[in-house]
């Protein structure tokens, strides 16, 4: 007895024919070649005349002919269909397969179809989600009976072309609204003597990007214009408000630098062009005698680091956001900006959390603000830890940040890796900036001794065997030196004899020298009064 | 690096006279320990580094040279420094007490007897 008996040739056909439209080679199409290739298989599969795909315009509630077999007149006169009427309609908007075995005026709205003879239909919906986004149908210039494995068929097809289209569109808004957030950032900043700028953005959890943004240029010679905002929505609409909005902050700011005023004005422009969109935003103008002219409109506080590195919120009375209410008058501020002391600007996102009051997100970002963080990854970092305990943003965040020094600041910024054979590169490197810095031979020996001590515990003990890189900065202000050196590694003296040795030096060879560890690594700070 | 740091070897009888000159740092510490320290001869009574022409020392050549007094002093040998008193190494050394454990002459004309 044969115990595997052939496939009866009916469901051998019907496997061949699924084979047919799941074949591997179709997952790497465009969708357009997808589409193609599959209304040519299906069209042929079920020995139709016709095969066509209309795509759901949601927002006016009709089909658009999107691809079609056999009637592409229909895709190029652009045929539009109401959602609810006709065959493609009525699948629209039930969701369920639709078979017209005598297709008849009253039945079909699609002129293209009747001029072109159609005698039988099947149609059947695209649907993701739950959510019907489109109608696949067939059609034969003979009658016909469509049966029920024809229609699984065409479902087969409509599943694979629904979710290919969805995914499409879904990163395609991303791209654009990606593509259009970054390309509105400053990639450059403005070069002021004595005020280092940085900015940072990140998308919200999953890459979405919202509407925040931030902008700095020059006005004239030596006006710095700082602005932070940020747009109610995400995605694409978002990031095209934003686009718009900070075009025009640029223009009126260069009419007139006077931040107040510009924000009343902007509050106008926004209910006049785009009523219904909401935004806030700091403006700030920033003049070289060191003072800041600032307006709020319901943005986030600033966050000032004065020159002794103290931190605190400049808290002020709330104002509110621009497209809001009309006929604002913004009030102006004033800061004044000392000399070594560093400005904060951000959006919701850094110190936003749910289940979280905003102070315990502002004290986060206060005391991270007054630690050493090198770049804005870092300080973005120490908040979302020292605040809620999520080490990822929920929502897109901008940070801008200005530090400002002293006429005289003569920085050395350099990094190593942490090898002995950089040590005397090192040396070279700080010999020349103590030359600068009118450092006399004792003073010059015993800060490359004190610097040698630091580098050298790093390389020895920060890293292990593993290689890492040290980062050495020296800042001059009016013949105070402030060297500091920073690794990943926790600060640990040599075992065995003469413990303390290194340490010992340089706090003699230095005026003081503090050596901090923390979960991110060692720092040790050291000064030096030259006169 | 090795051409950071030269050695010169001269003897005057029972005493070996060692010349360091360049930078000596955590680089090349260790190689300059081992070649002064295979210098010695068992008839040397007494080792002097001369460190004159040393641009830079840190804690690493400070643990070097206590640990070259140690080894010399196993073998009953003595170890003494050359160092000019207005050497910038100095205040270095003396943070480190190696003038209270290894004598110190301004120059080797200094330690004639």
């Amino acid at each position: 007895m044969d115990l595997f008996p052939p496939a009866s040739s009916e469901s051998a056909e019907h496997l061949r024919r699924v084979q047919t439209l799941t074949d591997a080679a179709l997952a790497h199409l465009t969708v357009e070649s997808l589409l193609d290739e599959l209304l040519t298989r299906i069209r042929q599969l079920l020995r139709a005349d016709t095969a066509a795909v209309l795509l759901l315009d949601e927002p006016n509630a009709e089909l658009v002919a999107t691809a079609a077999k056999g009637i592409e007149e229909e895709v190029e006169q652009g045929v539009r269909l109401p959602v609810g009427g006709g065959f493609a309609g009525k699948i629209a908007a039930t969701g369920k397969p639709v078979i017209l075995d005598r297709v008849d005026h009253g039945k079909v709205l699609n002129p293209l179809l009747l001029k072109r003879g159609i005698r039988s239909m099947l149609g059947v919906p695209l649907v993701v989600g739950g959510r019907v986004t489109g109608v696949l149908h067939v059609g034969t210039l003979v009658p016909r009976k469509f049966t029920s494995s024809d229609i699984e068929l065409l479902q087969l097809v409509a599943d694979r072309l629904a979710l290919a289209v969805r995914a499409r569109s879904e990163q395609e808004h991303r791209v654009i609204a990606q593509t259009l957030q970054r390309s509105l950032l400053p990639d450059r900043f403005p070069h002021v003597e004595g005020v280092a700028i940085a900015g940072h953005y990140s998308p919200a959890r999953g890459g979405m990007v919202g509407g925040d943004w931030y902008d700095v240029f020059l006005i004239g010679l030596d006006q710095l214009c700082v602005v932070v905002g940020d747009i109610a929505g995400h995605g694409a609409p978002a990031a095209i408000a934003m686009a718009r909005l900070r075009n025009a902050v640029r223009a009126m700011v260069f009419l007139d630098e006077a931040p107040a005023k510009t924000l009343s004005r902007l509050n106008d422009f926004l209910m006049h062009f785009d009523p219904g969109v909401m935004a806030t935003m700091l403006l700030g103008i920033i003049s070289p005698d060191g003072t800041m002219r600032y307006a709020n409109a319901g943005h986030m506080p600033p966050v000032y680091v004065d020159g002794h590195g103290k931190g605190q919120v400049i808290e002020g009375s709330a104002e509110p956001p621009l497209g809001g209410v009309d006929f604002i008058n913004y009030r102006e501020r004033l800061l004044n900006l000392e000399p070594r002391s560093r400005l904060v600007l951000y959006t919701d996102g850094l110190v936003e959390r749910r289940g979280r009051p905003l102070e315990v997100g502002l004290e986060a970002l206060r005391a991270a603000a007054e630690t050493d963080w090198t770049t804005l990854e870092t300080l973005k970092h120490r908040v979302l830890e020292g605040g809620a305990g999520a080490d990822q943003n929920d929502d897109d965040l901008a940070i801008l940040s200005l530090s400002f020094g002293s006429q005289e600041a003569d920085e050395l910024h350099t990094t190593l890796e942490a090898d002995p054979r950089e040590l005397a590169t090192l040396r070279r490197t700080f010999r020349r900036w103590l030359a600068d810095a009118k450092a006399d031979p004792q003073q010059t020996q015993d800060i490359l001794v004190a610097v040698g001590e630091a580098v050298t515990n790093s390389i020895e003990h920060a890293h292990g065997p593993g290689r890492g890189l040290i980062q050495v900065t020296g800042v001059n202000t009016d013949g105070l030196l402030e060297i500091t050196v920073r690794d990943r590694g926790a600060w640990r003296e040599p075992r065995g004899e003469h413990r303390g040795l290194g340490r010992s030096v340089m706090r003699q060879l230095m005026d003081d020298v503090k050596i901090s560890t923390d979960e991110n690594g060692t720092v040790v700070t050291m000064h030096k009064r030259l006169r | 690096m090795e051409d950071e740091i030269q050695l010169k070897v001269s003897r005057q009888g029972d005493r070996l006279l060692v010349f360091w000159r360049g930078d000596v740092d955590m680089a090349n510490v260790t190689t300059l320990e081992q070649r002064t320290l295979g210098t010695v001869q068992n008839s040397d009574s007494t080792v002097i580094i001369d460190l004159t022409d040393v641009a830079y020392l840190d804690s690493a050549g400070i643990r070097s040279l206590l640990t070259i007094r140690r080894r010399l002093e196993d073998r009953q040998q003595q170890l003494s420094l050359v160092l000019p008193d207005d050497s910038l190494l100095r205040k270095a050394l003396e943070i480190g007490g190696v003038p209270s454990v290894i004598p110190v002459h301004p120059s080797v004309a200094a330690l004639e007897p």
